[in-house]
């Protein structure tokens, strides 16, 4: 592995016939780093996710994962990788364990039970373990699509809104887990309209509003570039300040 | 509906489907009008009550484990939590069921006039029997909701007995009289005096579709048919049984349910998916074994629903082989296997197309396209075989088929329906929808249907030209050896379903999650 971005994305572009999905976009994570996606409805956060994990290609520029390029090498790239989305589709007729034992089997995870056991009971599914999963709550669901995320140990986690439908001690756990992963030297992205979220684990800002980027960069640059606030401005004012039209200044006012 | 027609694929399978619609009633219409001599009403009033029989048990035996009325989400959120009280709510859901049987009634009507001597009686005994079967079904909910559900098994296992037994009689009947026909067993059953007992209620609905006259026919026969409906409408609204709450959790269960349907076939028919049973992972085989693995284990768990297809491959198949028992020739037996074998594809998606919402989780997995696409196509088309060699079994056990056809049959088979679910994977790629229809009247939907299946038999066709030609070849090399045309038309099977592999893999590839999956 080289000291580059884990994920490289340079110069990506999505268009749907007219629609412009996004524009140009380039920015990179790495080791370590948690970059957090943010951007109101229809920003292109969900497409820059898809289009990073192989699932959508891109119209123009290079998605790359540890120099593995997600078109031209996909395959490598796949190995690193782990994708969360935002509405975990389980497949109805598999239990939780049998999830793990296919993603296992589909990564090639050698000798996974001991690693699948400890995620059971890291996200509390020890007792779900031979519930098929069209019997399990939103919040199950969420967890066993994270437990499998994490099975192959990708180096690069991309998170799509991943706090929906979990509880309090889910939500302690997962973040607990993101900033481990990150400690180990995982890259991570995380998409999320809950921007308490971004500010509490984020290391990185993306700011996405029509495709365009707005602001990328250190969660504290983002402070002074957008509002000059200070260090106490919170994200939500940044996040309004950059994607809102200001107000004009109202007359005798500078 | 009116959305679809704004863009031109949309209003073009709208055209195509109301060119299928005026196919299918037109000539029936047509016949109905010129041919009005034909019409003989005797034999509908001795079938009619059968079919409804059938179709009575059938909607209550495949409500499966539901035991409550179902709600959409819509009506959950807005009706079960507004101020209307339950008999109000039990009298909506009565309109809407004769809202629709009005319009249903209309349609069956026109395509059945040739069959009927009165339209103006067939509508009228069309919209009494959709009534029936809705109110009777109504009825067995909430008999259910007020008895428990022990005593509601056993009513719906005995119902089940008698629709067996109403199928299986002529069947016992036809294998001792040696040389009769299905005719003369299914004469036998309906007048003997458990036939009688058993159809007495639906002989009504038949006598009022077939009246020649307003008086007194039709007033006689209708009015009876109106008053059974109404004691049952009456019957639903005095039980009054508190069905909301099982209704809300029904609901939801069902709402699930018709999802999976939309995502594909059997899984759809099979209720909740039990766990049953374990399968140890395959060899990876590329990434190809996982992927069949999990199809393999979709399979087995909704085997309910594999069970409702035997059945019905079963009643299509073996009255037919029955009939042509001690016939000397086994192209109808083949030719009924080959055709039905062509639209079980539909029903059998353990593939691309139950796999519609996973598409993204298939793409981010490492495997190549060429892979996954195998893995995606081994179950179905183990499981086919399976159905078909049953089939061939039983024809053979009948003397309908040569012993030695059986092994040849395991060999033909299983490149013939790699490429019968590539061919239907393939075009549900590049022209990906919902398995079902969230509209009775979605004419795009059948436009689109039908648009597939010409698209179907055109490329199954093209195969059949080059593995006839490849026979044809090798009868001109070597002559009429058996063995070598066989092996030569199996051959280049094989290759086209070898070839085929590709073509749905880049099919996969170039399938986009955003654009292209359908609502």
């Amino acid at each position: 592995m080289n000291s580059g971005p884990v994920i490289a994305v340079e110069d990506f572009h999505k268009t749907y016939r007219d629609t412009v999905a996004v524009a140009g976009l380039s920015f990179g994570v790495s080791a370590g780093e948690i970059l957090g996606l943010v951007g109101p409805n229809g920003a292109g956060k969900t497409t820059t996710l898809r289009a990073v994990t192989g699932i959508i290609p891109p119209t123009r520029g290079r998605l790359r994962i540890h120099e593995h390029d997600v078109v031209a090498d996909s395959i490598a790239a796949k190995r690193e990788l782990a994708y969360v989305p935002d509405d975990p589709r389980l497949f109805d007729a598999l239990t939780v364990w049998e999830h793990l034992e296919f993603t296992a089997s589909a990564y090639r995870v050698a000798d996974f039970a001991p690693r699948a056991e400890r995620l059971l009971h890291e996200f509390e599914l020890t007792e779900q373990r031979n519930t098929i999963s069209q019997e399990l709550s939103r919040g199950m669901r969420q967890k066993v699509s994270i437990a499998c995320a994490y099975l192959h140990e990708p180096t690069a986690i991309l998170f799509d809104e991943p706090l929906t439908g979990l509880d309090p001690r889910g939500i302690r756990t997962l973040k607990q887990s993101i900033h481990d992963r990150a400690h180990n030297g995982g890259a991570i992205i995380i998409s999320s309209h809950l921007l308490s979220l971004i500010e509490d684990l984020c290391t990185h800002l993306l700011i996405l509003h029509r495709g365009q980027r707005l602001f990328f960069g250190r969660v504290s640059e983002a402070r002074t570039t957008f509002a000059q606030m200070g260090a106490d401005a919170s994200l939500e004012d940044v996040f309004f300040r950059a994607t809102e039209p200001q107000p004009p200044p109202l007359p005798g006012q500078s | 509906m009116v959305r679809g027609l704004k863009t031109p694929r949309g209003a073009l399978l709208f055209l195509i489907g109301c060119g299928m619609f005026v196919l299918w009633i037109g000539p029936g219409l047509f016949m109905g009008i010129t041919h009005r001599r034909a019409v003989d009403p005797e034999a509908m009033r001795a079938n009619v009550p059968a079919v409804l029989l059938l179709m009575c048990g059938w909607t209550i035996l495949n409500s499966g484990g539901d035991k409550a009325i179902y709600f959409s989400p819509g009506e959950v959120n807005f009706l079960l939590g507004g101020p209307f009280l339950r008999r109000e709510l039990l009298a909506y859901k009565l309109l809407l069921g004769i809202q629709g049987a009005a319009l249903s009634s209309l349609i069956f009507a026109m395509a059945f006039l040739a069959y009927f001597p009165w339209w103006f009686a067939t509508y009228i005994g069309i919209f009494l029997s959709l009534g029936l079967i809705q109110l009777l079904s109504m009825s067995c909910l909430l008999v259910g909701e007020s008895v428990g559900e022990r005593a509601y098994s056993r009513a719906r296992k005995l119902l089940f007995a008698m629709v067996v037994a109403l199928i299986a009689l002529p069947a016992v009947r036809l294998v001792s009289l040696n040389n009769g026909n299905i005719g003369d067993a299914w004469t036998y059953v309906r007048e003997s005096t458990a036939g009688q007992a058993l159809l007495a209620v639906f002989n009504v609905y038949g006598r009022a579709m077939t009246a020649e006259s307003f008086y007194p026919e039709l007033v006689v026969w209708g009015g009876l048919a109106l008053a059974i409906n109404c004691a049952l409408a009456v019957f639903v609204i005095w039980l009054d049984s508190d069905y909301v709450e099982a209704s809300v959790i029904h609901s939801q269960r069902l709402y699930e349910r018709l999802q999976r349907t939309r995502r594909g076939g059997l899984a759809g028919w099979s209720g909740q998916v039990k766990k049953r049973g374990r399968l140890a992972q395959l060899p990876w085989f590329g990434g190809a074994g996982p992927i069949a693995w999990r199809q393999l284990v979709s399979a087995l768990r909704n085997s309910r629903g594999m069970l409702i297809m035997l059945v019905i491959v079963a009643l299509a198949v073996f009255p037919a082989m029955l009939a042509l028992r001690g016939g000397r020739t086994q192209i109808p037996v083949l030719g009924a296997v080959g055709w039905m074998s062509v639209f079980l594809t539909q029903r059998i998606t353990f593939d691309f197309r139950g796999d519609l919402d996973h598409i993204d989780v298939l793409k981010s997995l490492p495997v190549r396209p060429t892979y996954i696409v195998l893995g995606e196509l081994l179950t179905p088309v183990f499981v086919l075989t399976v159905l078909q060699l049953l089939i061939a079994v039983v024809a053979t056990a009948l003397a309908l088929l040569p012993s030695n056809v059986l092994g040849l049959a395991a060999i033909i088979l299983v490149p013939f329906n790699f490429v019968l679910f590539e061919i239907d994977n393939l075009l549900f790629l590049l022209f990906p929808s919902r398995q079902m229809t969230g509209r009775p009247t979605d004419v795009q939907f059948i436009g689109r249907t039908m648009l597939m299946m010409f698209a179907k038999f055109i490329l199954l066709a093209i195969t059949a030209a080059l593995v006839a030609g490849a026979g044809f070849l090798v009868y001109l090399a070597v002559g009429k050896v058996p063995l070598a045309i066989v092996g030569a038309g199996t051959f280049v099977l094989a290759i086209i379903s070898a070839a085929l592999v590709p073509g749905v893999a880049w099919a996969f590839r170039r399938f986009d999650i955003s654009t292209e999956t359908p609502p």
